[in-house]
């Protein structure tokens, strides 16, 4: 059993925020919230740097914004202005997706993935919003499309050493990455198979349907990505990808996890490929690899089974901690909480909203 | 002057003290919602689109008339109008 941490869980659901915070070793937590009970929250995260927490707060009836509560989530803010594209452009921004603070060199830099597939930043803590549009003026952005889930722009990743270079995936487009601040893209999808287009063109160099991808904060070259199809890890920032997907039960999922210390241990949750998206055989387990995917194993001990519940790209999360405690929500509205890097499962919530996202840190 | 009345989850969102606000009357819904926004800064971007549209899930009423059949935005106003921002039929 882990020793006694304090941590908060940021869990955005189809219906607001809730929090968690622990009362001594984990897994136990006290709930707090539904907070924005009106809004769809799609990601929240505390920022490191002045404790604000982030919610990307989606109403159906007042449209996206990423609100702010100093307090702890008593109080929120109506979030910053800018958070659109220009009035004569095509696409509307509908939905945010993921809130990246940038690190501790650029305080007051947020950036913001939206729908339809776009990022933006703010320079000054959220008060005013700009797209970053050099990356909506790639050419490729052609052939972007909606995705299942929407034509989304879902993961955001600034590199932890070098503020300038920030990665991205979007669905349908994959992952690009900027080295100069967001001033230039280079689509970075060598290796990755696109299941879902005829045999002879299913290498794209842009139109992949990245779920997800996960940094290791060690080892930034080192990244792991969970495809439409696939599992895969990059050795070199992303320039080229390697399937390793041999030995999961289903090589379809949503979110992966980096290990932030140990480079070659990743965490994906496999889900049927067709439309149930639920835990395969309805056995439910984290997979876990210690050899950067040339091998998994099962965690699946105290996970539910029978279970026709799935995760989503966002919602599975790590503290950071040592060991690393492990934050997972199904789409049925349960948190699980693993004290023991996947070893053991423990469920702290349930019937929450359909879970978008987890965030867990210190509290 | 003109009275608008707009949601309560709306008013708590951006801090009001009150859901009802009185305004100067203006010549159309439109320019009543951009002062308005002089009043409860950030309430235009709640309400509207990029475009300037009212978002899809809203409507608007001068008077006892839906907005939608008196021209939106450009629906005119006169002075002791009353103006209602109502969430639609909608939601999940």
């Amino acid at each position: 059993m882990a020793a006694d941490r304090s941590i908060e869980v940021l869990v955005g659901t189809a219906k607001g925020l809730f929090i968690l915070r622990s009362r001594g070793a984990l897994p136990s937590l006290s709930l707090a919230g539904p907070f924005l009970p009106d809004a769809e929250v799609t990601h929240a995260i505390r920022d490191p740097r002045d404790g604000t927490i982030l919610a990307a707060a989606n109403s159906p009836f007042y449209g996206p914004s990423v609100r702010r509560s100093r307090d702890g989530g008593q109080t929120w803010d109506a979030g910053g202005a800018g958070l659109a594209y220009a009035a004569d452009d095509p696409e509307k921004v509908t939905r945010v997706w993921h809130i990246a603070p940038g690190p501790a060199a650029t305080p007051g830099r947020i950036y913001a993935g939206v729908e339809a597939s776009g990022l933006f930043v703010s320079e000054d803590g959220g008060d005013h919003w700009s797209e970053v549009a050099s990356l909506r003026r790639h050419p490729t952005h052609a052939v972007w499309e909606a995705g299942g889930g929407g034509k989304c722009l879902h993961t955001v990743i600034v590199h932890p050493a070098d503020p300038d270079r920030v990665f991205i995936a979007c669905s349908t487009g994959g992952v690009y990455v900027s080295e100069d601040g967001g001033e230039t893209w280079e689509p970075r999808n060598r290796g990755l198979r696109a299941d879902f287009l005829p045999e002879p063109q299913r290498y794209p160099e842009a139109g992949q349907c990245v779920h997800r991808i996960a940094l290791c904060a060690r080892r930034p070259e080192r990244l792991y990505l969970q495809n439409h199809g696939g599992v895969y890890r990059s050795d070199d920032g992303g320039r080229t990808w390697i399937d390793v997907s041999l030995g999961l039960p289903s090589d379809f999922g949503f979110p992966v996890l980096a290990h932030p210390r140990h480079p070659d241990t990743a965490y994906v949750v496999p889900v049927d490929a067709e439309r149930a998206r639920a835990f395969p055989g309805g056995r439910g387990a984290v997979w876990r690899t210690d050899d950067g995917g040339q091998s998994w194993r099962p965690l699946a001990r105290g996970l539910p089974e029978p279970a026709f519940t799935g995760v989503l790209r966002g919602a599975f999360a790590h503290d950071g901690g040592e060991p690393l405690g492990l934050y997972l929500g199904t789409t049925s509205g349960s948190l699980f909480v693993s004290p023991d890097e996947g070893e053991t499962w423990h469920e702290v919530a349930r019937h929450l909203p359909r879970i978008l996202s987890v965030e867990a840190g210190p509290a | 002057m003109i009275r608008l009345v707009l949601p309560r989850d709306l008013a708590a969102l951006l801090r009001l003290p009150d859901h009802e606000l009185e305004l100067p009357c203006a010549p159309t819904l439109g320019e009543l919602l951009r002062s308005a926004d002089e009043v409860a800064p950030g309430l235009l971007r709640f309400l509207c689109e990029a475009d300037g549209a009212l978002r899809p899930h809203l409507l608007a009423f001068v008077g006892e008339e839906d907005a939608r059949k008196a021209g939106g935005l450009a629906a005119p106003l006169r002075d002791g109008d009353e103006v209602w921002i109502l969430r639609a039929v909608s939601g999940g």
